[in-house]
């Protein structure tokens, strides 16, 4: 802005006046002012206004994501969680009612556990490792010649303790896929064992107590062990002294299992091994 | 200490031959205590019978 001093000389007839009139026009200070106003106003106001802006952004956005968020968070963890508890209730369910079969049929079929005669109770393919799960002690106490009580079955695993308290026949007949039977207990009394062990091929593991009072053949199982050899001739009668002979069939190889002391055992009790 | 002298009676088949008391069949025998050697005789292996059980 600049600053231009106009004098003007009035002659008039009386005096002479001066006036001075200053004049400012859009000169240089105006022009200054004004810039460095905008410039200064601008800069102000930008850096006000960028902080203003992004302070009111940052809250209003993260105020939004932080309520949308605990909503969706929300609904995907009842999602979730509804679809894992129905899954983990299904299956506790089904166990449960699963369970609640197999006690209704087993203690039916054997009777609360006071089932003591079971002729061909699991005769034939249908009794396999799934179908044959007892729940009891199989106990065989018939008045009657108790036959076939497994026979053709295809169990691999006996389960459960069978206790054999009467005369019986082939009650293993032909069980081909059998291999342990976890514990046959032997009443003393009991003096006909016929073919009870008869094509048991397969038939590995035998765990024999009690008393056997009759001969008894396991030379169709040569897969024997040594141990359910021993178990056989630990638990027969002695018969030493009574004139009695009874015969303990084994085969020529699990004959070849057995030192001459084991043999001397069965036959010092009066058992002829064959 | 005890002594104990134990006997153990064999009996062994002849070739082409099986041991039989009338019920047992086989081609070797451990006479149990109250059994005697008088009990068991010879039959030539296809006399042996194929005794499948009865399936009742």
């Amino acid at each position: 802005m600049t600053e231009r001093e106009i004098t003007l000389i009035q002659e008039s007839s009386q005096e002479q006046e001066l006036v001075i009139t200053r004049e400012y026009n859009g000169g240089n200070g105006y022009d200054a002012g004004y810039s460095d106003g905008y410039d200064t106003g601008y800069n102000n106001g930008y850096e006000t206004g960028q902080e203003t802006g992004y302070n009111n952004g940052y809250q209003q956005g993260h105020g939004i994501g932080y309520s949308e968020g605990k909503t969706q968070g929300y609904s995907d963890g009842y999602n979730v969680g509804h679809t894992d508890g129905e899954s983990a209730g299904i299956e506790i369910g089904k166990t449960a009612g699963k369970d609640e079969q197999y006690n209704e049929f087993w203690d039916s079929f054997q009777e609360n556990g006071e089932r003591t005669s079971y002729p061909y109770a699991f005769y034939q393919a249908f009794w396999n490792d799934t179908t044959y799960n007892p729940k009891y002690p199989i106990v065989i106490q018939s008045n009657n010649n108790t036959t076939n009580t497994f026979a053709y079955s295809t169990i691999t695993d006996t389960k459960v303790e069978i206790v054999i308290k009467s005369q019986v026949q082939q009650i293993f007949y032909r069980c081909y896929d059998l291999v342990t039977i976890r514990k046959l207990i032997f009443d003393g009394t009991v003096t006909s064992l016929s073919n009870i062990f008869r094509d048991c091929e397969s038939l590995t593991n035998l765990t024999a107590e009690g008393t056997i009072g009759g001969s008894l053949d396991l030379s169709y199982s040569p897969l024997l062990t040594h141990d359910s050899i021993m178990s056989v001739i630990t638990c027969l009668k002695d018969y030493a002294g009574s004139g009695t002979t009874y015969t303990l069939t084994l085969g020529a190889k699990n004959l070849a299992k057995l030192t001459d002391t084991e043999k001397a055992i069965a036959t010092q009790k009066g058992w002829t091994l064959a | 200490m005890k002594k104990q002298t134990i006997e153990l009676v064999k009996l062994t088949s002849s070739e082409g031959k099986t041991l039989t008391n009338g019920e047992t069949y086989s081609k070797e025998i451990y006479l149990g205590c109250n059994d005697s050697v008088s009990n068991w005789y010879e039959i030539n292996d296809s006399d042996v019978p194929n005794d499948e059980p009865t399936e009742n």
